[in-house]
């Protein structure tokens, strides 16, 4: 009998593994060969050749992050802007085997590879890439190590889209987001304000007052564009479906316009981004009208099953807001006085990044964080709410383990709620809502969940086929101890992080699509690019691969 | 990577192709153009047919410097031909037994070479900067206290309706002779009359006189003004009150055309503040904060939008700055002697750091001016010279103690560079390199020097 040299052994583990209803004690098997979860041998006298002791331990598939920015020209603006985050924060510096760097709200790339490791997690998805600037983007995610990754590219403002969808052709809007997700190397598609933010660019206002205002000089409306970008979602049959950033984003009553956005859906599946901040009431104009609207979009939620959120949670401390949507980078600008960078980009889209400070003693700020946490705990289907800040919008990743707790203890969150303002207090039902997550639900909300919503069917989970990427946690009543220190983390089979301490860092995957169309289109997109844009039609897209393997 | 005769070889036992390449990307001045046609027969390049001198030019300077390379050695000790892989150890021991590395970025290389010049720094615990001159310094620091707004040039040919030009010749005899042809001069989606239906005004403060697109005002102030003007400006801007009077007195300008000048800023459906190399090298912290505060403010106070445009030199210096930034959180002058990056403006730059002999040895990636070089000999530091011309005769300004000869970045190399508005591109390889690239070249150094000891892989 002799060890088989390509079998690691996690055993006897407290398995949380909610796609296969596994929360109790089992073996785990991964052939390091191939990076990928195995059944436990035939033969019981197998040896493996690497064995973790996993006893007393908790073992969850590796972290999920379904909606991020960490790479392309807009989180790179913001490292720029911003060289008093790292100081703030201090440096990465760690060691032997590994490239250094910056930390706090907008880490350097490899650091950002590497804390998303030392937390657990093994995957994530920025979620918008300008397709012009992919190329760069894609630069940057070769060198985000020890993690796999994916981008979701900009449509909701993107020029030819609209002018598709404003003439009735949706054909040829999806052909085109089909090419274009081609070219870019990119894993699905994304809409930010909806028309929003060409319409500002055209010096229009901030806030929709309907859905159905047009978009000056493409005669195409918010709806017509959302619809459009989802059906084709659905008919290219991508693994994720529509991700939207809705109207109004953090104005005061823009909850009517996000519920009038999913009614819109009408059974297309989509994903909305960072919930939160689309779920107020109050009048646009006054701030301090600000109330939680939570409980009717999340009462939608519950009655459409094609329907996904992620929350994007606000925690409290400094962080970078950094969007897409243009112009509510001005709006924060003007709100907080703080210094801001804005970034508009041809036939796509814009850019908006603003330090900011969520203080507890502000009642907005109070507010939002109270208003995450009703998402978590009001949507009922755990499958279809996922755990994000919107790093770093609301919280770097990096208080990932603490909005866990947070998820897991009422009495935790009582303490919070206690400091906030009178009037938050007052306005938020959070109080009254008793609901503890299990570490179940927790693994359904940061693995098994935003896996199913990409489309991950080898991730996300612990049965035979999915990547052999594994956190182990040791039990503690401190959760958010908990799940900032996993005992160990493994990628496809090896230890990449082990106590705490980086061990290996893999390349990691990059993931893309590349769905199939009609070339028919592509002379026509050629003649509207040579006619409108800055550079040649051949430099467009990503380029080359150059990294890892990607799919 | 192979000897300079392998690739000899390999390159003399391939036919020579003729072709024609379009869409070729030319890094010879900041307007990246990539829309070129060139032939390339028998191993020579023909850009007759490109529509701008300086790229004619550019090409055949280039390529004469290429040739000359080809018979220049692939490596040198001081001065003298050495075999590459003995120089390579040589550079490898030097740089792994300094006390204070310092790298001088590859400024003309792609962003594939500069990815592997900061993870060299970062192996040895070095600085590295974006080259010796100041340029960019003012204009980082500005942006880092104020923010900065902009746009990709294709925003402004579809929009800008208000161009102002401070102190950059936009004309086709200027150092960007298309920028004014491909952005300002087409009729944009939103300016279908191109530039009979943008405004264009001319603002000179540095330069000696107004140039380039025909514009509608040309203001000229004296340097010691800017300053005061953009602070008036700012507070027209606001709707505050300014003494014009004074205004006029100081700047020599007549007071209403401050302020028609501030209306029509307002005014402006997408307005767009152009800035050069020029404003680049003079301008002070304080004018470069200005300038973008000014920017800012237009949006909030205007009727449009309003962005700044900076065109850059040739080559590729944002391509640094934005590699600078995802690897080591800042845009130049930075630090890895504390074994992680810090951002060291002022005190991390190159030419401090060189003046007040703070470098024992420094690495010097591309072509350096022969200012820089001439800095460098005051206090003679160990110079390392990796690029094109490395090992020319007389290139450098001074013998460098140890040179290895790369790959043309622009012709031969290929890989990405990026426009100033952070737009990326791709370089074609015009010609089969005789030498390895500095990409190629930087890496295999750093594998020499971590198997020598050093600290990452």
């Amino acid at each position: 009998m002799s060890a088989n040299l390509s079998y690691m052994m996690i055993r006897g583990g407290h398995v949380v593994d909610p796609t296969h209803g596994i929360d109790g004690v089992l073996d785990l098997w991964i052939d390091r060969e191939t990076g990928r979860v195995v059944p436990a041998p035939a033969d019981p006298d197998t040896k493996a050749e690497r064995v973790i002791d996993a006893r007393g331990y908790v073992v969850m598939p590796g972290g999920i992050d379904i909606h991020c920015h960490i790479a392309g020209s807009k989180v790179n603006a913001a490292r720029l802007l911003r060289p008093e985050e790292a100081r703030d924060h201090g440096p990465l510096s760690p060691g032997s085997q590994l490239r250094s760097g910056t930390r706090g709200s907008i880490p350097t790339t490899f650091s950002t590879g590497y804390q998303y490791a030392g937390l657990g997690y093994t995957f994530a998805m920025d979620a918008a890439i300008a397709p012009l600037g992919a190329r760069h983007a894609h630069h940057e995610l070769e060198d985000t190590p020890a993690i796999d990754k994916a981008m979701l590219i900009l449509a909701g403002n993107n020029h030819f889209v609209m002018d598709c969808l404003g003439a009735g052709n949706h054909a040829a809007a999806r052909d085109y987001i089909a090419w274009l997700l081609g070219v870019t190397r990119a894993y699905g598609i994304k809409a930010v304000n909806p028309g929003g933010v060409e319409r500002w660019k055209q010096g229009g206002r901030l806030a929709w007052a309907t859905v159905d205002e047009p978009v000056p000089g493409f005669g195409v409306t918010p709806r017509q564009i959302l619809v459009g970008l989802a059906r084709a979602a659905d008919e290219l049959k991508l693994p994720h479906p529509l991700h939207l950033h809705g109207l109004n984003l953090g104005l005061p009553g823009n909850a009517a316009s996000t519920l009038e956005l999913m009614q819109t859906l009408n059974g297309h599946r989509a994903h909305l981004a960072h919930v939160q901040f689309m779920s107020y009431g109050g009048d646009p104009v006054q701030p301090a009208s600000i109330v939680p609207a939570v409980a009717e979009l999340a009462d939608f939620v519950n009655a459409h099953p094609a329907l996904t959120v992620d929350v994007g949670q606000v925690m409290f401390g400094e962080t970078t807001s950094m969007t897409a949507d243009g112009a509510v980078g001005l709006f924060l600008h003007k709100v907080t006085g703080r210094k801001w960078h804005s970034q508009d980009v041809e036939q796509e889209t814009g850019c908006g990044v603003v330090p900011i400070r969520y203080e507890d003693h502000n009642l907005v700020h109070a507010l939002q964080w109270a208003i995450g946490l009703e998402w978590f705990l009001r949507v009922s289907d755990p499958w279809r709410v996922a755990l994000s800040t919107d790093h770093p919008n609301g919280a770097a990743f990096t208080a990932y383990p603490q909005l866990m707790a947070l998820l897991m203890s009422k009495n935790l969150r009582d303490e919070v709620f206690a400091r906030l303002p009178a009037a938050a207090r007052e306005r938020s039902g959070l109080a009254a809502m008793g609901r503890e997550y299990s570490l179940t639900e927790i693994a359904i909300v940061t693995r098994a969940g935003p896996a199913r919503m990409l489309g991950l069917t080898d991730r996300g989970h612990l049965g035979p086929g999915a990547h052999g990427d594994v956190t182990i946690y040791a039990p503690d009543d401190d959760r958010t101890r908990m799940f900032a220190l996993p005992r160990y983390v493994i990628k496809d089979g090896q230890v990449i992080v082990d106590d705490g301490e980086i061990r290996a860092t893999p390349q990691g995957h990059t993931l893309e699509v590349a769905p199939e169309f009609d070339e028919q289109i592509v002379p026509a997109v050629r003649d509207w690019f040579e006619r409108d844009a800055s550079i040649a039609f051949s430099h467009f897209g990503a380029g080359p691969r150059t990294g890892e393997e990607s799919r | 990577m192979g000897s300079r005769q392998t690739m000899r070889e390999e390159a003399d036992a391939k036919p020579p192709i003729e072709r024609q390449l379009t869409e070729v990307t030319c890094a010879g001045c900041g307007c990246l153009c990539d829309d070129l046609t060139l032939r390339v027969q028998t191993g020579k390049i023909d850009a007759s047919g490109v529509p701008c001198t300086l790229a004619q030019s550019m090409y055949v300077a280039a390529q004469d410097q290429v040739h000359r390379v080809r018979q220049a050695p692939e490596a040198q000790i001081a001065g003298q031909p050495a075999p590459l892989a003995e120089v390579l150890g040589l550079v490898a021991e030097r740089l792994t037994r300094a006390r204070a590395p310092l790298i001088l970025g590859p400024t003309e290389s792609s962003m594939e070479a500069q990815r592997a010049a900061v993870a060299l720094a970062d192996v040895l615990s070095a600085g590295i900067d974006t080259g010796l001159a100041a340029s960019g310094s003012a204009r980082w620091l500005a942006r880092q206290r104020a923010g900065w707004v902009g746009a990709t040039w294709g925003e402004i040919k579809q929009r800008a309706d208000l161009v102002l030009c401070w102190d950059v010749d936009l004309g086709p005899g200027g150092p960007h002779p298309r920028f004014a042809k491909r952005f300002l001069e087409p009729p944009g989606r939103f300016i279908p009359e191109g530039l009979a239906g943008r405004t264009v005004l001319h603002l000179a403060c540095w330069s000696d006189r107004v140039a380039g697109v025909k514009g509608e005002t040309a203001i000229v102030i004296q340097p010691s003004h800017a300053l005061a003007t953009l602070a008036a400006l700012r507070t027209l801007v606001r709707g505050g009150l300014v003494d014009l009077g004074s205004l006029a007195t100081t700047t020599g300008q007549p007071a209403h055309l401050w302020a028609k000048l501030a209306q029509q800023l307002k005014a402006a459906r997408f307005g767009v503040i152009v800035v050069g190399p020029i404003f680049d090298r003079h301008a002070s912290l304080a004018e470069c904060e200005g300038l973008e505060r000014l920017i800012a403010e237009l949006n909030v106070f205007g009727q449009g939008r309003f962005v700044g445009c900076t065109i850059g030199q040739g080559g590729n210096r944002p391509g640094l700055e934005a590699v600078l930034g995802w690897q080591a959180g800042a845009p130049r002058a930075v630090d890895f002697s504390h074994k992680h990056p810090r951002y060291l403006p002022l005190e991390a730059e190159a030419s401090h750091r060189i003046a007040e002999g703070q470098a024992d040895v420094v690495l010097a990636i591309g072509p350096q001016q022969a200012a820089t070089l001439a800095q460098a000999h005051a206090t003679r530091p160990f110079w390392i010279q990796i690029g094109h011309n490395a090992t020319l005769a007389g290139s450098a300004g001074l013998v460098p103690d140890l040179a290895m000869a790369t790959a043309h970045p622009w012709l031969e190399a290929g890989g990405t560079v990026m426009r100033s508005d952070g737009v990326p591109l791709p370089l074609t390889p015009l010609l089969r390199p005789l030498c390895p690239t500095d990409a190629q070249m930087l890496e295999r150094l750093r594998r020499q020097i971590v198997e020598q000891g050093a600290r990452v892989p």
